[in-house]
């Protein structure tokens, strides 16, 4: 058996964190008041120097705008749910373990894959479409995978004795060893796994209760607890409860986005559609309020239902700030063929997914990309992507050389300049002239001239 | 005997010189020229390998753009081993989703390997092959097989300082520029006659005419008022 363990150590901030960041990116902490602790930051507080495991005291007197957003359990395991329900378009055996982690049962699974390599590939591919930050390991146990996790192992390993080797390595604090039971052990001189299992069990059983034994048993491989495997619901029913309340319906709508598509996913996976939705508006107060929303045709994509939503949304009057959106299917209905153009994307959504796997396993992540746009004007930038491009240049090449070459042949200047002088909030600025040139054999170049030596340089070829 | 003979003859695999163009060019894509679609017998075809002999940055893969748009969304676009980064803006100029694109870079084998798995694929139906050295028989073999079976189309940019082989393709093109006038050579296609020296007009560059045309009457105005003082 191979299984592996994703602990999602701050899925709180990263379920909340799509919304959140559209509005107003600022520091942002999830806490937890029983045991007055910051439990998750996202990274603009890790700036600010807030650590997980701070007071509250300490962390407000560290960032003054921060924002404060309690934990609950239940929010992280609903997220939980939707994470498992995308990785169940991918692999079969599921375990959940709320609150915050996933096992995978890998074996079963290579053989679809052509190997365990494209499997982990076309895993984390999904995990990072979703946007979520997490520690992964394999393990021959839950157990095993879980321990690996939690000392952020971040690898995949499939020989038995390398996972035994780093299971050895690992501290006690991060087994699930109750922190009584570890202090005990660290009295008589005992920290690591390694020390703590080469003690005979006889002996470890005169002095701790039977759990631990069953326990340890497990985590060597001897035993495997029995597990429940994750199964998707039969009807579509999602809640999700944002972060702050809600007084004006068009915030609203990022809301509802989400949940439909989830329910996209939802009825995709099921081969099926649905004419009518029903929308559920908690309020803290006042009884839930409950819209329906039909369609005349059934319907299954969130692009298709979005606008319905935005339709009935802009017509309603809230009274009383709105502190949970729920979502359900009423009635869902089968394909039947003469919307069959459904089947032909869901075809290709994986056939793309298991392609862009098998590839990035082979030729390694970083050579194979997509085109994304940066909002800058400077062209060699790899700055991070922008959703939406605020310019399109007409006079863009189709490549662009990762490192600008110089220019040797003789040519001729067929256009511009067109001058690009940017970039002096980064220390990286730039004052060019570009032009496009053309050789005597027709290649078509974007230049420029760098100026220290004047010398030209190639920056693109117009393909 | 001669029954045996016309079974033979209906076979869609064999082409005789005198035949007009096969039911099977009823699915082309035009490719925007009417002097090519004529030659190429209705415009690109949907599936094989297609080699295009040319230099860096003339337009090569402008020259297949309706395919490109044709082929491409939902599908994947995969450049495999271009000569540089796919720059979004270009994507987005014509009309195609950045989503739907991918570039990848490797070895001579790796890219060939990659270019198979995504003809394989039912997600991809178009791959473009920028290849460094010449391709042996079986590789262009494979690409071709592989291509006709899943309905997909290989592209292979080939420079003009490699080696040029004779290869069992669908389509043999190369492409010439001289200032702004385009030569493309059709040196063989399946079912069709080979075509010389096509003539095209397209430009991947966008022009300085407006401001060129400015100066012009601006100096005609300045000569003016210089004879009149």
């Amino acid at each position: 058996m191979l299984w592996l363990f994703l602990d999602f150590h701050q899925l709180s901030l990263d379920a909340l964190a799509p919304i959140l960041d559209k509005e107003e990116p600022r520091p942002c902490v999830i806490y937890e008041a029983e045991v007055n602790q910051i439990v998750q930051c996202n990274s603009y507080a890790t700036e600010a120097g807030i650590e997980v495991g701070m007071g509250m005291a300490q962390a407000a007197s560290l960032c003054s705008d921060l924002s404060i957003i309690d934990y609950k359990v239940d929010r992280e395991t609903s997220h939980l749910k939707i994470l498992a329900n995308s990785l169940y378009q991918l692999i079969g055996d599921i375990v959940l373990i709320p609150p915050a982690s996933l096992a995978l049962r890998l074996d079963p699974s290579i053989r679809f894959y052509d190997g365990l390599r494209p499997l982990c590939q076309t895993i984390m591919n999904e995990l990072n479409q979703q946007k979520v930050n997490f520690h992964f390991a394999t393990g021959w146990s839950i157990e095993s995978a879980k321990v690996l996790a939690k000392a952020k192992m971040d690898r995949i390993l499939s020989d038995q004795a390398a996972i035994h080797n780093a299971l050895l390595q690992c501290h006690l604090n991060q087994t699930d060893l109750t922190t009584q039971q570890v202090d005990s052990l660290a009295r008589v001189g005992i920290h690591t796994l390694q020390s703590l299992l080469s003690l005979p069990t006889t002996e470890i059983g005169k002095r701790f209760d039977n759990k631990l034994i069953s326990y340890l048993t497990a985590l060597r491989g001897e035993v495997f607890p029995t597990c429940v495997y994750f199964h998707p619901e039969e009807k579509f029913a999602e809640t999700i409860e944002p972060a702050y309340e809600i007084s004006q319906t068009q915030h609203l709508l990022p809301w509802v986005n989400r949940l439909l598509n989830q329910l996209a996913v939802f009825l995709r996976l099921r081969n099926q559609v649905t004419a009518s939705l029903t929308l559920t508006l908690f309020f803290r107060e006042k009884e839930k309020e409950s819209l329906q929303i039909g369609s005349a045709y059934p319907l299954s994509l969130a692009a298709n239902w979005l606008p319905l939503f935005e339709l009935h949304i802009e017509k309603l009057t809230l009274t009383e700030p709105v502190t949970a959106l729920g979502l359900t299917a009423n009635q869902t209905e089968q394909m039947n063929g003469h919307n069959s153009d459904f089947f032909y994307h869901r075809f290709h959504y994986f056939a793309k997914m298991q392609l862009l796997g098998k590839l990035q396993a082979k030729l390694g992540s970083d050579n194979v990309c997509t085109p994304t746009f940066n909002n800058d004007h400077r062209l060699e930038e790899a700055s991070p992507a922008a959703n939406f491009p605020a310019f399109i240049p007409h006079w863009h090449p189709l490549f662009i050389a990762t490192t600008p070459l110089p220019l040797s042949e003789s040519s001729q200047i067929q256009f511009g300049p067109v001058r690009i002088q940017t970039g002096w909030w980064d220390d990286q600025d730039v004052k060019r002239d570009y032009f496009i040139a053309q050789t005597s054999k027709g290649e078509l170049l974007l230049v420029y001239k760098s100026s220290p030596e004047q010398q030209w340089f190639i920056q693109g070829w117009y393909g | 005997m001669s029954d045996r003979l016309t079974h033979l003859t209906v076979h869609p695999h064999l082409w005789r010189a005198s035949y007009k163009t096969s039911s099977e060019n009823k699915a082309r894509i035009p490719s925007g020229f009417t002097l090519l679609d004529s030659a190429l017998g209705g415009g690109w075809p949907q599936a094989g390998l297609i080699r295009l002999r040319t230099l860096q940055g003339i337009g090569e893969v402008e020259l297949f753009l309706t395919l490109l748009q044709h082929m491409c969304h939902p599908h994947l676009l995969v450049f495999i081993n271009p000569p540089g980064r796919i720059q979004a803006s270009w994507l987005i100029k014509y009309k195609i989703e950045p989503d739907d694109v991918v570039f990848l870079t490797g070895t001579h084998e790796q890219n060939l390997w990659a270019a198979e798995q995504c003809l394989k694929n039912d997600a991809c139906q178009i791959v473009l092959v920028w290849s460094g050295q010449p391709l042996s028989l079986t590789q262009a073999r494979r690409l071709q097989v592989n291509a006709k079976q899943h309905q997909s189309v290989c592209i292979l940019f080939e420079y003009q300082h490699v080696l040029r082989q004779s290869l069992p393709l669908e389509l043999d093109l190369s492409l010439i520029r001289e200032q702004a006038a385009v030569t493309l050579n059709i040196e063989k296609q399946l079912g069709g006659w080979p075509r010389v020296g096509l003539q095209l007009t397209y430009s991947p560059i966008p022009s300085n005419n407006s401001i060129l045309s400015a100066f012009t009457r601006y100096a005609q105005t300045y000569s003016k008022h210089e004879q009149v003082s």
